[in-house]
């Protein structure tokens, strides 16, 4: 391997005007965003968790779909037991679960992978702010996550209309509640993508971040057995996961659009909080 | 133009760097040695905000690093040539942090054939050897075309070629009015690089001093081994010669010429069995300078001169 001459060419001396406090800020943050998305895209991981949650979705949604025809047409379905329209809707984010296992590893990874080769240390050395460098992983992971996880809701809610129709059965999208849940689903992930990655900044490690989100996901589910009924179903919606903060918003019947996104905003408010507490952890902290 | 002021970093008990005031200039190469464990990484880290000071500060361009609204502009470092994912091309890593500091891809491109690794460009890293690794680092610091440069070690796992390559690239740099601050343990590499030298002993400066001046430091000497060394003694103290008596028969004469005491020698009939001129190396200077502040030294009683047969 050859190597070319050292570069002689002349440097420019001004390093750019300086400017006002907000001009100067806005570029950085919206160029930490760039750069962790370049980052992201360019691993194979980030494609392969993408493809795994959406196929999660659709496969899982499309199944369930088939089920409710064929049960249907042999007039067994749930249709006799509730609102057909309802219980279709609800099939249709059925896969949702499933993929948000994916979605919370790939907002560890995108943390966690930086931290085993070191490359946060670069990562850091080019973006020294720390509240920048939170915000433009977390931003990047949205801008991702967002559109794949809405194109596989509404694909998907798509299928499950047209199998179902060939029953007998619709699911009509002017259904109260439907579009929300569909968008919902797909801002759900969204923010659990940046909760993950918050678990990531504060653990370092892969097997410990994962290992922590398992916990925070299923822990409090334990907790609620120990206490009374009537306060563990006041709490549960407010704790982060399964049937918890957040949650409420892909489901299609029994919550009002209010209920659904106060929910939302809770767990949104806990995503917040663990990436602000990353940040002064960030700072204090040796990279 | 990096100002290093009172900076103290302590990691638990150990104390790393010991109240370090430096300030690295433009216009020339300066060297930062040190003994491994010295602290010089940990001063490197502090310089870039990885780690933060538990004393002092440092400013580069006269603000903190943290304050450089686009860094990669200013300051170009390489401290890990394995701080990279294994799974990302070699164009892609440098593509993220460009678009840190919002430049393109031409200048992508363009580092990529600096460094002559157009060719692999498109490879993942995991593919690198050590030297490639070196490489898509310094590449990655050349990116915003910065006027501070700050290389950790940067001729490891570099070949002849490559490590000829950084030193005209560092030597160009400063010329053109470039600061440029390179670490290493090694004197010898230093010196040919060099034009000023930073001396670090467990955390400590030792010596902030033009190479220069620590090359007109090294004066020679001359080994006189003799089986009559206490007569010979007597003869160079009435002739007022300087030296020392490490051993029963071995004299060290510090300020004259190996002929002038073979002369004296032969004028007073003392038998000599070994009369050897050494001639006093950077090496030697920089082994005596940081003698007693070998962090993890081997022979914490071993003199210089048996380190200098074992190097």
């Amino acid at each position: 391997m050859t190597i070319s001459a050292p570069s002689v060419a002349p440097r420019s001396v001004v390093s750019g005007p300086s400017t006002g406090s907000t001009s100067s800020r806005t570029p950085g943050f919206a160029r930490a965003i760039t750069a962790e998305l370049v980052k992201l895209r360019s691993v194979r991981s980030t494609g392969i968790v993408l493809l795994v949650a959406t196929l999660g979705v659709v496969l899982m949604g499309v199944a369930n779909a088939i089920s409710i025809a064929v049960q249907a047409s042999q007039g067994t379905g749930p249709s006799t037991t509730g609102g057909p329209a309802s219980d279709t809707a609800a099939v249709a984010l059925s896969g949702v679960g499933s993929a948000l296992v994916a979605i919370a590893a790939l907002g560890v990874l995108s943390v966690t992978a930086d931290y085993a080769c070191g490359m946060v240390r670069t990562t850091i050395a080019a973006v020294p702010r720390r509240g920048r460098l939170v915000i433009g992983k977390a931003a990047a992971l949205v801008v991702l996550v967002l559109p794949v996880m809405l194109g596989a809701a509404l694909l998907t809610g798509l299928a499950t209309h047209l199998i179902v129709s060939t029953a007998g059965l619709s699911l009509p999208l002017d259904q109260p509640g439907l579009i929300r849940a569909l968008v919902g689903s797909a801002l759900y992930a969204s923010i659990l993508a940046v909760f993950a990655a918050g678990l990531g900044w504060l653990v370092r490690s892969t097997a410990g971040a994962l290992a922590t989100w398992l916990g925070v996901w299923t822990l409090p589910t334990f907790v609620l057995m120990l206490l009374p009924a009537p306060l563990a179903q006041q709490v549960q919606p407010w704790l982060p996961g399964p049937g918890g903060a957040g949650t409420a918003v892909y489901q299609v019947g029994g919550i009002s659009e209010a209920a659904a996104w106060v929910s939302l905003g809770a767990f949104a408010a806990y995503a917040l909080a663990i990436s602000l507490v990353a940040t002064a952890v960030l700072r204090r902290r040796d990279a | 133009m990096i100002e290093i002021n009172h900076l103290s970093k302590r990691y638990g008990a150990r104390l790393a760097v010991d109240d370090l005031t430096v300030t690295v200039r433009p216009g020339r190469v300066t060297g930062f040695l040190g003994p491994n464990g010295a602290g010089k990484s940990t001063t490197m880290r502090a310089i870039i905000g990885l780690d933060r000071p538990t004393a002092g500060e440092v400013l580069v361009n006269g603000r903190r690093y943290v304050d450089l609204p686009a860094p990669l502009r200013e300051v170009g470092a390489l401290l890990d040539a394995k701080a990279m994912h294994p799974g990302r091309t070699a164009y892609h890593h440098l593509l993220a942090l460009a678009a840190t500091a919002g430049i393109g891809r031409a200048r992508v491109l363009e580092v990529l054939e600096l460094v002559g690794l157009a060719d692999v460009a498109r490879h993942r890293t995991r593919t690198f050897s050590l030297g490639m690794g070196q490489r898509l680092g310094i590449a990655a610091a050349l990116l915003g075309d910065p006027g501070v440069i700050l290389l950790d070690e940067p001729v490891n796992g570099l070949d002849p070629d490559g490590i000829h390559w950084i030193r005209g690239f560092l030597r160009a740099r400063a010329a053109e009015g470039g600061t440029v601050f390179v670490s290493s343990h090694l004197m010898s590499e230093m010196a040919m690089t060099a034009d000023h030298l930073v001396i670090l002993g467990r955390g400590r400066l030792l010596a902030d001093v033009p190479t220069a001046e620590m090359v007109a430091a090294t004066s020679p000497s001359v080994r006189v081994r003799s089986p009559q060394a206490a007569e010979l003694e007597v003869v160079l103290r009435a002739e007022g010669v300087r030296f020392d008596r490490p051993q029963p028969e071995l004299l060290v004469i510090l300020d004259r010429g190996a002929d002038e005491i073979a002369e004296l020698a032969f004028a007073h009939q003392v038998v000599l069995h070994e009369l050897t001129a050494t001639h006093g190396s950077l090496e030697d200077a920089y082994l005596e300078l940081t003698r007693n502040e070998l962090e993890y030294s081997t022979t914490p009683t071993a003199n210089p001169t048996d380190l200098r047969r074992v190097a």
